[in-house]
């Protein structure tokens, strides 16, 4: 008679071995009932030593214990660390998430919290999907307090715990602290003035004609400061009107310097002047005005009028500032439109050079 | 020989041609100036017989770069607006002589900051204030141009006051006027001028508040010269000062941003209803109001106080019209159907008599 042993061949014991060898790898084994979250961070919201600090906790659970039931989330903060222990401090919030982020199911205030094993423990219900970044935030105050000392890689985990306490998914994380975690930003907002010029020539839109006042296209100045006096412009003129060297005369500009109004043209007499309007007076700022001598508006042809050209310089603009609530002498976006002017006489020498050069200096007020 | 001869000449006339203009930046590339300047205004004060400097730095927007100039110009008070007055030196003018700039045209790429170095070299004989304007512009902008067209050169201006220390300064502010623009408003704003004379020989900065009362309770204040804005020797700045904490109130219209500006270029204004905050009764504005000025200055030994008070009146008459015109029409109203329904009781009354 044959033992057990005599009776199975050695072939067949082989080919068991390897099948289940070759299985092993599948099987469910105690082993590894545990394994760690496809993603898992803490970020902390400071990182400065010994400073109270609250976080946040993002995990996507692991496809292969995606079966498991969630009950706690588990979050073991470095040795280094102080954990308040009274549970209740531990507050949680699912409000500004990262973006795909979603709420952690179930997340509610920590239920135990342990500083001997600097561990926070916070109720959950099922992470339901494999692809989902579950996320939420733990309070500041009255909770962890980080290192006393700068350290690097100290070491914490996020667990999550079945309704048994059985670890579902673990990753094991490292925090750092600084001495500070704060970047001081200073900056010097200076007096300064801005002034733009939209061109450097002024082009008359036809020839000068007896039977009309005929007027350039017109150049903007635009004013921006912060000084708080407002700004003022000036202009003086070359040839106090406009010169042919070719026919070497001078149309004359009209009217006195400093009026206290702007001279209108005539059609078929002699004349040049400069134009300035108010273009845009900028909101929350000092007041525009425009010097009455340049101000065409005060004429009933406003079209025609201008101002008298001098060949010192003469204020045509300002902004002034005023004493209201808040004052206001600042300018952020000021306009001036400034427009040449011309009427000639039937006997004006004919010419093609006649042309004039007109500075404009804006500068903020003292 | 000649053959050698042309040909060098030849080869200098096609090598020539290979070269740029002569200057730097042809005029007719310039672009629409856009240029910035800061700081502003700079205060020096120096001792006689020493140097000062200041950095004044400036920045032309581009598109492309440009060659810049600066330029040395004074400035003083223009009319009773306190406005400086540019101004070409004299010939007279020594002051002006004492100041050297480290560069007077350089080169400016787009947007890149420049400092000129400011140097003013003091006499032993300076004193009291002298008024400079650094003027900054670009190369070129002035020239000529052609047929009907003018040129128009830009330019900024930083004013620099210096004071030269000297024992005789005397720094000497007096209140002109403390003036409301109106006696009579019918609504806000309430407008005042403070008009200061600087009859010293020093240039001086006032600041202060109008302190708006009603029955002696203070309910609004208007800071003056909150800019610090200085006053030169000899001559008047006046600082405006608006109150428009209530309503009704005129106030700015805005269009996109900006105040809206009529076709003859002045700024437009409507009335405002809103009263704003959480008790509106407070801030309607009617009766007789008190303005109080305080100023200070300091005349280089103490604080000295500008004080002086006006009174003045908000009275929104159109607005009390209406309301009287209606409760003259409703009392009116009342009156003769008080009357009515009286005589015709009268009426019956005596009916009731006759039978």
């Amino acid at each position: 008679m044959h033992s057990w042993s005599q009776r199975l061949p050695y072939r067949v014991v082989v080919i068991v071995v390897l099948i289940l060898s070759a299985a092993a790898p599948f099987l469910p084994s105690s082993a590894d009932a545990a394994a760690q979250f496809q993603e898992a961070f803490l970020r902390l919201d400071r990182m400065k030593v010994n400073t109270a600090t609250g976080g946040m906790v993002c995990a996507k659970p692991s496809v292969v214990n995606l079966a498991s039931t969630e009950a706690h989330i588990m979050i073991t903060f470095p040795t280094t660390y102080t954990l308040n222990t009274t549970a209740a401090n531990w507050t949680v919030t699912t409000t500004n998430l990262p973006t795909g982020a979603t709420a952690w199911p179930g997340i509610a205030t920590a239920t135990a919290v342990n500083n001997g094993a600097h561990t926070a423990i916070f109720p959950s219900t099922d992470l339901a999907s494999s692809s989902t970044l579950y996320c939420f935030n733990f309070a500041a105050v009255s909770t962890a307090t980080t290192a006393v000392a700068a350290a690097n890689s100290q070491q914490a985990s996020i667990t999550t715990q079945d309704s048994g306490n059985a670890t579902i998914d673990q990753t094991p994380i490292a925090l750092a602290n600084n001495t500070d975690d704060t970047i001081v930003i200073t900056a010097v907002v200076p007096p300064s003035f801005i002034m733009t010029l939209s061109g450097y020539t002024d082009s008359f839109t036809t020839n000068l004609d007896p039977l009309s006042v005929v007027s350039t296209s017109g150049v903007t100045s635009t004013f921006i400061t912060n000084a708080k006096g407002g700004w003022i412009a000036w202009a003086k003129d070359l040839y106090q009107g406009l010169h042919s060297a070719a026919a070497s005369y001078t149309l004359p500009t009209t009217g006195t310097v400093g009026d206290s109004l702007s001279t209108q043209l005539v059609p078929g007499v002699e004349g040049f002047v400069m134009d300035v309007l108010l273009t845009t007076d900028a909101t929350d700022g000092c007041i525009v005005g425009i010097n009455a001598d340049y101000d065409g508006t005060t004429q009933a042809q406003p079209t025609r009028s201008g101002g008298t050209l001098a060949s010192t310089y003469q204020p045509i603009g300002s902004c002034t500032g005023t004493s209201g609530t808040p004052p206001t002498g600042t300018a952020n976006g000021d306009v001036i439109t400034m427009t040449e002017r011309a009427a000639i006489s039937g006997v004006t020498p004919a010419g093609t050079d006649y042309t004039d050069s007109i500075t404009v200096v804006g500068a903020g007020n003292f | 020989m000649k053959r050698v001869v042309l040909g060098v000449i030849s080869l200098c006339l096609a090598f020539s041609s290979l070269l740029g203009p002569a200057t730097a930046i042809a005029a007719d590339d310039l672009h629409p100036l856009v240029l910035e300047t800061s700081p502003l205004p700079i205060s020096l004060v120096a001792d006689p017989g020493t140097t000062v400097t200041t950095d004044i730095r400036v920045k032309q927007a581009g598109p492309g770069d440009a060659k810049l100039q600066v330029k040395l110009q004074k400035f003083g008070a223009f009319g009773d607006q306190g406005k400086p007055k540019l101004m070409d030196p004299e010939p007279g003018d020594e002051f002006v002589k004492w100041v050297k700039f480290d560069k007077t045209e350089f080169d400016a790429p787009a947007n890149v900051w420049q400092t000129v170095h400011m140097t003013i070299s003091l006499p032993k004989t300076a004193a009291f204030g002298y008024y400079y304007a650094a003027v900054f512009s670009r190369v070129g902008d002035d020239v000529h141009r052609d047929n009907r067209t003018n040129s128009i050169a830009g330019a900024t201006a930083v004013l620099v006051l210096l004071e030269a220390r000297n024992p005789n300064a005397n720094r000497t502010l007096v209140l002109k006027s403390f003036a409301s623009i109106h006696r009579i408003y019918e609504f806000l704003p309430s407008s005042f001028n403070v008009s200061l004379d600087n009859t010293g020989n020093v240039h001086a900065v006032p600041h202060g508040d109008v302190f708006i009362k009603q029955n002696g309770k203070q309910i609004g204040v208007l800071p003056i010269n909150a800019g610090g804005g200085n006053i030169l020797p000899q001559s008047v700045r006046i600082f405006p000062a608006k109150w428009t904490d209530g309503y009704p109130a005129f106030q700015d219209v805005l269009v996109n941003g900006s105040v809206k500006i009529d076709n003859k270029g002045h700024q437009v204004q409507a009335l405002s209803w809103n009263a704003g905050g959480n008790n509106p009764f407070s801030k309607i504005r009617m009766g007789k109001y008190t303005a109080e000025l305080f100023a200070v200055y300091d005349n280089g030994h103490n604080d000295v106080p500008i004080e002086a008070t006006l009174t003045f009146w908000v009275i929104p008459w159109r607005f009390l019209l209406a309301v009287l015109v209606v409760v003259v029409l409703v009392g009116l109203g009342v009156y003769l159907m008080v009357r009515g329904t009286l005589r015709r009781v009268t009426h019956r009354l005596k009916r009731l008599r006759r039978r």
